[in-house]
């Protein structure tokens, strides 16, 4: 039989834009302890002026110029009441409950805050709002995309500052946020490098330090570093291949496959990252197939929202909703959950430091947003708050910091049923709130004035598509650095941090109110 | 005695061809037009992969006989179903309403039925057409080439309203097979027309600005249309290269601005049947599977400026006015299409990282065929098949060529190898009784791909994907196919491929069961519903152990004999498989295993079922097969 004979020539190699210099595999600090960053990306675009309301009263003035601009799809000016969580009456009983409609409950109206004067959380969102009162999560608000800090219009039409690439376009807006460099579509992602410098980490396990639900996400794969792939029903295995079991067959299998992935004779490039997947794949399978089973995970005591257990998807007899809950996002955490339960526990897989990426789709509402939006932002709700239980329940809620990411924010113009791209948006972080770092219950950052074609739209008869003024690495930064990232090392994680600096240091470009970081 | 010396003969010819004093060694192929007349295995086995849903016997002996560009040509002139509307080969759309009529014969008697009921499993009866299509079809070329439009001009029926009407995925996908090897211009016009399209990118029900309500047109597909579907981000020249501004910055090829102007264009258009504009019920008689209609009343008349020309205003009327073709003619025209498309149908049919020059040949061809006609899709696709980059060795035996297969033509190309057919008997979501249909349930939840249900309109993978690795980071190398192959999709393929050889396949179904159709009346539409068979691979192995096909595996416990056997097995099955390629390890990994498969004196012919079940399995999830060369 004929072979492959692979010539081992590079096309005309084109350098890396932008890789830093690492050595020959850095290796992972010693940490003692465990922590876990958990990025929730809401797939699309969420729309975060419906769901943190602009408030008016302290001087914020706010509502009125946004429903000058949104129209038919604005949120009411209207207070509802927080209850507690845990006995939420279910139906018509809902807080938000109108009719039994799902866009009317979504344009109702909002929750005030105690401690936030800047927004207000939409009446979908009950759980949500009681965290940021609980002072279990911050928002940090008018944060998009950045390469340097703009000043608004007349910083966005001089063409001497410089701007994010392919402003407005969805997969090129995720790219640069999964860069970390605003100008920088073609690099690795931020968690990639971080795993590249953390060579080694946790043991060296197959597991490594980045988990992705949504595929093999850009934000996670470095020079050397890619994430593990994993989803909600992680219950598949490769068949009749278990390791050590008796059965002949079984290791004889088990031998051809290691022989497979480790045959590539005539050294094919594809042919060797397709074998490292298939190896990664089974070790990944065989470590499961140990840890990932009732013997080792948890069981969850605690209740939510209905009453409901923990990590269950309520119905929409419960939420009194038109639509049922997706449940997409409620089933990816739940995972998340055992994850963290295994991998923090020193006696099952005992690791130091982990990332986990979620994905929760649909949020791009051109259309439909009215009958779309509440049935994603009720799941939202619920999904956060249902993990931070759990996170309680495990007693490891110090050790995780939870946020949210998204393509950019929307137009305050609409379209009709929806609203289309634009930029600066609003994200939530959450973690423990008292005995840590963490400075929960605050709103960091300042809102744009929401006048269409204003001094913070791009251009003049704009459609109401504003000019961030906090970045996104800003943001990420500040997390980084309580999940352990020294100061020296900021740098290759988010190469255009320096340029959000206040004085020397780059911790002054770290998220601070009154000199409190956000975490 | 015939039978047994047909066998002898097959299996003497297939041993010729695997000795080194080929007749049609590499030597005496290449030609200085790249053009081949005469060709090996390996090479017929290379154009099918590149070209149908998978290679069979017939297949690689009809390219022999043909040799490449006879027989490209003659994939690309086949009949097809749009040739006329009642003869017997039926659109995906024909199709797709007599499975629903069969699956569900209260509710779809007559065609009007179809406007006036949904559910979120009728996108099954859209897949069960697209096999036949895939797996049966004899324009294989055309459909092949409908699928890779299908990941350029996507649609999807994920998470969609229109899975609740698969008749819109099915006619949707008609006009991508109609198309494929007609006019670029025409399929632009049709997909932005359609039903399924103004759904999925909301540009259905889109209206004109409205001051008093200060709502502005959606721009969500006007966007797509240019960024995704034709022209791209950076201006481009004809080989792909970004074309860069004298401080050697690229440049983009469109602003927002040009987005909001379009997307007055794309207003006005609602679903033919539709009892309020901008609404719907999914039922009620609107008829998902027709283009759009118009109305005037929501239309923006007014001039638009977008790519530097202007449309300019017409009067308003009830009929509907140039503006969108006149948009479509300028987008058209713009000299990123060519190679925005020649570069997707090159990665999709040849290799993931193809040289500029070869892009620029291609998107030569789109330019203009020849004969001065711009968006020619049939010259098109014969330039990416028989473009040298495509056909010589020369260039396919660098390690930097070639791509990984897509999980859903590696599954088809299996199932062809094994002589899938469809189960009989299996009972729909209404009990009636299926005859000659399929039924993949949720693929996309197991090889993270089925036709028509990528999770967004960037399709199921990045097409700049560039995976982990030093050497493809460093040459700046894309494989978009690597980004959908997780380790669940890595596992849930390989489970597949074992149930199709232990549970779908005719010998174990009747080792198990009186026949074929007692198994298929215990499954209901939520399993898949198809059977393979290894009876050709049964037969092999039996005569090179035994000297006969009676059943009986004879020699199996002598381990000379069967050792001697299974390289027989092997090497029809790396012919089958690998196109003869498989490598010397392989073999000796393989038949260790294989060895080590006994069962009792009492199980030969199980023991034998199994063997081929482990090769074959083995086989298709190694690299040697899984990447394209």
């Amino acid at each position: 039989m004929k072979r492959r004979n692979f010539l081992k020539s590079g096309l005309a190699g084109l350098s890396m834009m932008g890789i830093p210099q690492l050595g020959l595999k850095a290796a992972a600090p010693s940490f003692s302890g465990y922590k876990a960053l958990v990025c929730i990306f809401l797939n699309g675009g969420n729309d975060a002026w419906n769901s943190f309301v602009p408030a008016s009263g302290s001087g914020n003035s706010q509502w009125t110029v946004y429903n000058n601009g949104r129209g038919d799809l604005s949120v009411a000016n209207s207070d509802k009441t927080l209850p507690s969580i845990g006995t939420l009456n279910q139906g018509s009983g809902n807080p938000y409950y109108d009719s039994g409609s799902d866009s009317a409950a979504y344009l109702g109206g909002s929750y005030p805050l105690t401690s936030i004067s800047e927004v207000k959380v939409n009446a979908m969102m009950p759980e949500l709002a009681r965290l940021l009162e609980d002072g279990k999560a911050s928002l940090v608000g008018n944060v998009g995309t950045l390469v340097e800090p703009l000043g608004g219009k007349s910083d966005f039409q001089n063409a001497a500052k410089k701007k994010p690439s392919f402003l407005f376009a969805h997969n090129h807006q995720r790219r640069i946020i999964y860069t970390g460099k605003a100008d920088d579509l073609n690099t690795t992602g931020w968690a990639g490098r971080l795993a590249d410098l953390w060579s080694g980490i946790n043991n060296d396990s197959v597991m490594g330090l980045n988990v992705s639900f949504n595929g093999q996400v850009r934000l996670m794969t470095g020079v050397n570093s890619k994430p593990i792939l994993f989803s909600p029903d992680q219950t598949t295995t490769y068949w009749d291949m278990k390791k050590d079991s008796d059965n002949a067959v079984y290791s004889s299998r088990r031998d051809l496959f290691s022989t497979l992935y480790g045959s590539n004779p005539g050294s094919d490039p594809f042919n060797k990252v397709y074998n490292q997947m298939l190896k990664g794949s089974l070790d990944l399978d065989d470590l499961l197939q140990t840890y990932w089973n009732s013997d080792h995970k948890t069981t969850f005591s605690s209740t939510a929202s209905y009453g409901e257990s923990l990590f269950s998807i309520p119905t929409k007899t419960q939420t009194g909703m038109e639509e049922e809950l997706n449940g997409d996002l409620i089933e990816q955490l739940e995972a998340v959950a055992q994850l963290i339960h295994l991998g923090s526990s020193n006696s099952k897989m005992n690791f130091n430091r982990q990332i986990f990426f979620v994905n929760f789709g649909g949020f791009d509402t051109h259309g439909n947003q009215a009958e779309e939006h509440p049935i994603l932002l009720r799941e939202l709700s619920l999904a956060l708050w249902k993990f931070q239980k759990a996170l309680e329940e495990m007693g490891v809620d110090d050790k995780v910091a939870t946020f949210t990411s998204s393509d950019f924010g929307r137009t305050i113009g609409n379209n009709g049923d929806g609203t289309d791209h634009a930029w600066s948006t609003i994200n939530l972080v959450m973690s423990k709130s008292s005995g840590t770092t963490f400075n929960g219950g605050k709103f960091y950052g300042d809102l744009p004035n929401f006048t269409m074609g204003g001094a913070d739209d791009i251009r003049d008869g704009g459609k109401g598509r504003f000019v961030p003024k906090l970045s996104v690495e800003q943001m990420n930064a500040t997390l980084c650095s309580w999940f352990g990232v020294p100061d020296t090392d900021m740098g290759t994680l988010f190469p255009n941090l320096s340029n959000f600096k206040s004085s020397t240091d780059i911790d002054s470009a770290f998220l601070k109110l009154s000199n409190t970081k956000l975490i | 005695m015939k039978i047994i010396f047909v066998f002898l003969l097959t299996i003497l010819i297939a041993g010729c061809e695997k000795n080194n004093s080929d007749p049609l060694s590499d030597s005496s192929i290449e030609s200085n037009s790249g053009i081949t007349t005469q060709i090996n295995t390996s090479q017929a086995f290379r154009i099918l992969e590149q070209a149908t849903f998978g290679p069979t016997d017939d297949d690689v002996k009809e390219v022999k006989s043909l040799g490449p560009s006879k027989w490209v040509e003659k994939q690309l002139n086949s009949s097809s179903a749009y040739d006329s509307s009642t003869d017997s080969h039926q659109s995906h759309l024909q199709r797709y309403k007599a499975i629903a009529k069969m699956a569900e014969p209260s509710t779809y008697e007559s065609d009007q039925d179809f406007n006036n009921n949904f559910h979120g499993r009728t996108s099954d009866y859209q897949t069960a057409a697209w096999f036949e299509n895939a797996l049966h079809g004899k324009d294989q070329l055309r459909q092949r080439v409908a699928l890779a439009f299908s990941e350029l001009l996507v649609i999807s029926g994920s998470k969609q309203r229109t899975r609740f009407r698969g008749d819109s995925l099915a006619s949707y996908y008609d006009i991508l097979a109609k198309n494929a090897f007609g006019n670029f211009r025409i399929l632009m016009g049709e997909v932005s027309r359609s039903t399924g399209m103004g759904i999925f990118l909301s540009h259905q029900g889109n209206k004109k600005h409205n001051s008093s309500s200060n709502t502005h047109p959606d721009e969500n597909f006007a966007r797509e249309l240019m960024q995704l579907f034709s022209i791209g981000l950076w201006k481009m020249n004809q080989d792909g290269s970004m074309v860069k501004d004298s401080s050697g910055n690229p440049i983009t090829s469109y602003t927002q601005d040009d987005v909001e102007e379009l997307a007055k264009v794309m207003t006005g258009y609602d679903i033919k049947g539709n009892s309020k504009f901008g609404k719907t019920s999914r039922a009620n008689g609107e008829e998902w599977s027709s283009p759009m209609e118009f109305n005037s009343s929501h239309h923006e008349y007014a001039s638009k400026t977008f790519l530097g020309s202007t449309i300019g205003t017409e009067g308003s009327s009830n009929s509907e006015p140039s503006d969108l073709d006149q948009a479509l003619d300028i987008i058209f025209q713009h000299q990123n299409v060519g190679p925005h498309v020649g570069r997707h149908l090159i990665t999709r049919l040849v290799t993931s990282n193809p040289s500029s020059a070869y892009i620029s040949r291609v998107a030569e061809k789109f330019n203009n065929d020849g004969n001065g006609t711009r968006g020619n899709l049939k010259e098109v696709v014969k330039a990416v098949l028989l473009d040298v980059e495509a056909r010589e060795t020369k260039y396919s035996n660098n390690g930097n060529y070639g791509k990984p297969k897509e999980p859903l033509l590696a599954l088809t190309q299996f199932l062809r190898a094994f002589d899938v057919k469809p189960l009989d008997g299996w009972k729909s979501r209404t009990n009636a009784t299926m005859n000659g249909v399929y039924q993949f349930f949720y693929l996309e939840n197991i090889i993270g791909q089925s036709p028509l249900r990528s999770e967004t309109v960037f399709n199921f993978f990045s097409s700049d994907f560039i995976p982990a690795d030093s050497h493809f980071i460093s040459n700046s190398m894309v494989a978009p196919e690597f980004q959908i192959q997780s380790d669940t999709v890595l596992i849930k393929f390989h489970n597949l491929i074992r149930s199709s050889l232990n549970t779908n396949e005719k010998n174990a179904i009747l080792e198990n069961n009186a026949s074929l159709k007692d198994f298929a009346s215990a499954r209901s539409h939520t399993k898949q519903n198809y059977y393979i068979n290894i009876d050709s691979e049964l037969q092999i192995f039996e005569y090179a152990l035994d000297g006969d096909t009676n059943g009986d595996f004879n020699n199996i416990n002598d381990s000379e004999k069967k050792k001697a056997a299974i390289q027989t097995l092997l090497q029809h099955l790396d012919e089958k498989l690998m196109g003869g390629e498989m490598p010397s390890d392989y073999y000796t990994a393989l038949t260790t295993h294989l060895m080590n498969m006994n069962w009792g004196k009492n199980f030969n012919a199980k023991e034998a079922r199994n063997v081929i079940s482990d090769a074959i399995r083995f086989m298709v999830i190694s690299s040697f097969f899984m990447i394209q060369k």
